[in-house]
């Protein structure tokens, strides 16, 4: 099996040497479509990595009714951790709440530390687990606003929920994205093997007279054909990661400042995978597509 | 006239009234009926275009007859579907008459390529090569050159050991001294009559009388797709 792989693939080589100019044009053009794919896949992933980094910090702020005394505040307390999703809960005085936004207001807080604490209302500061959805973090907060002595529920929930739609549109995007990137490198090593296949009929033919089967005498157009997908597709991703690099280099630190702490990644493994298994099998299904009406 | 009973059960090829017409309505063959028996060595004469390398074709399906049956080593070969004509030309050898070598191919790579692609290893192959090597009188020098780098009779010399490589019964040559001088025109019919010696069937198509004479074996003449006599 190894050795028929061998022959065959020496064939596919012989062939793209043959027909070299013709197939850089046709890999180049396929590395050109693959980079902006991959670059769409690379903001699709960051955008995703952001969202879950971001709502591992997403937190639920019970604003309790004044005046509520420590025992009640206890009992809230032991509620709030019977419920699924709660992990952890903090309770923030007004006292403390006040210190708070006095430390971190700085300047624009001078002359306001005579307020009255309570103006500042005690809060209870839910730390919920680190994949809550948003569907998770509204029914938490549904289920928190019929208890006793809360005055009023805080989250992010809304804008997680309207940037996790956004990523789902990205990610069906990014499908027909591929769906169409797909056909445009079927229809590109499509002509490619079949020029090839044209300036080899002459070996076709000695073949076949010797007794070669349809499928030995193609199978090295079709490998031809993922080669040159896969050799598309992966200098598409040597060129997006050295792009990467170059950005990364100049502008990492901003890009974490607005990424809210998070570092701007390259694409993951299996998104690598992704790619270049997607140029192998659509080159590959150029050349089963350009040979299909061919039999001899 | 169909070939007779006794013709017959030791033919290794048969024709039944085999009509070939070509796209226009040109008659390559007409009605052909003969068999050819096992180890004959048989001419295939006629003028250009009286359908020699048609007949020939139609042996290994290169050609399908529009009418008429043939049977080569016991199949109908009219009947095989075009997935399993493979199977007849790994047991038929064909020489033509310009070589039809892999230019971008050693001369050891061509000669193994049917058993290439029939998955032989290399190994075993080597050992079959040399062998035939001795047999059409080749020197083993020549096995890593590519054929262009050979004369026209040593490259018919490497095309005759590519034919004969996964032991056919039956070797087809179509003009294979067409291209030749005289002296190796015998040379390269001396080492089909050695090959027919060994127990391969040969059938040689030719337009040249002179061959027919000197090696004086059974000739099948064809004029205009007909057989004229056999």
């Amino acid at each position: 099996m190894s050795r028929r792989l061998t022959s065959h693939l020496r064939r596919a080589l012989k062939n793209v040497r043959g027909e070299l100019v013709g197939v850089a044009l046709s890999t180049g053009t396929i590395a050109l479509i693959f980079f902006l794919f991959s670059t769409f896949l690379l903001a699709v992933e960051n955008l995703d990595g952001m969202l879950k980094f971001w709502s591992k910090k997403l937190q639920i702020i019970c604003y309790l009714e004044s005046g509520i005394d420590e025992g009640k505040i206890r009992r809230i307390k032991e509620e709030l951790l019977g419920i699924e999703g709660i992990e952890e809960v903090r309770y923030v005085s007004s006292k403390e709440a006040k210190e708070m936004l006095v430390r971190d207001l700085g300047e624009l807080m001078r002359g306001m530390e005579r307020l009255e604490e309570k103006l500042f209302p005690a809060t209870l500061e839910l730390g919920l687990k680190d994949d809550a959805s948003y569907e998770e973090i509204e029914a938490i907060a549904k289920e928190i606003e019929g208890i006793e002595g809360i005055a009023e529920v805080q989250h992010g929930g809304v804008w997680l929920k309207k940037l996790t739609l956004f990523l789902k549109v990205m990610k069906a995007v990014a499908l027909v994205f591929g769906a169409v990137l797909a056909g445009i490198t079927i229809s590109i090593t499509a002509t490619t093997v079949h020029l090839t296949f044209y300036h080899r009929l002459e070996e076709v033919e000695i073949m076949r007279l010797i007794g070669a089967t349809e499928d030995f005498i193609r199978f090295p157009f079709y490998l031809e054909g993922g080669l040159q997908g896969l050799s598309g597709a992966s200098l598409s991703l040597l060129a997006l990661f050295l792009t990467y690099w170059i950005f990364s280099q100049a502008w990492g630190p901003q890009l974490r400042f607005y990424l809210g702490g998070r570092g701007f990644e390259f694409l993951s493994p299996l998104a690598v995978l992704v790619v270049l298994t997607l140029g192998f099998f659509s080159g590959f299904m150029g050349g089963v597509i350009s040979l299909a009406r061919s039999r001899g | 006239m169909y070939p007779s009973e006794e013709e017959t059960a030791e033919a290794i090829i048969r024709f039944f009234s085999v009509t070939k017409i070509y796209p226009g309505g040109v008659e390559a063959i007409k009605g052909a009926n003969f068999s050819i028996r096992k180890g004959e060595f048989v001419f295939v004469t006629g003028p250009s275009g009286a359908g020699k390398t048609t007949l020939l074709k139609l042996m290994i399906l290169a050609e399908r007859p529009e009418r008429g049956e043939i049977l080569v080593d016991g199949t109908n070969i009219t009947r095989l579907r075009r997935s399993q004509i493979y199977r007849l030309r790994r047991k038929v050898g064909f020489v033509f008459q310009d070589f039809k070598l892999l230019k971008d191919r050693t001369v050891f790579e061509n000669i193994c390529l049917p058993l290439e692609v029939i998955g032989y290893p290399l190994t075993k192959m080597e050992k079959r090569v040399r062998r035939l090597l001795k047999l059409v009188s080749l020197d083993e020098k020549v096995l890593n050159l590519p054929p262009l780098y050979l004369s026209g009779g040593e490259q018919q010399r490497v095309a005759i050991a590519r034919a004969l490589i996964n032991n056919p019964s039956i070797l087809l040559a179509d003009e294979p001294t067409g291209n030749l001088d005289p002296v190796l025109t015998i040379e390269i019919m001396d080492l089909l009559m050695k090959v027919n010696q060994v127990g391969t069937t040969v059938v040689v198509a030719t337009h040249d009388d002179s061959l027919v004479n000197r090696y004086r074996r059974r000739t099948i003449v064809l004029r205009r797709g007909e057989i004229v006599a056999q």
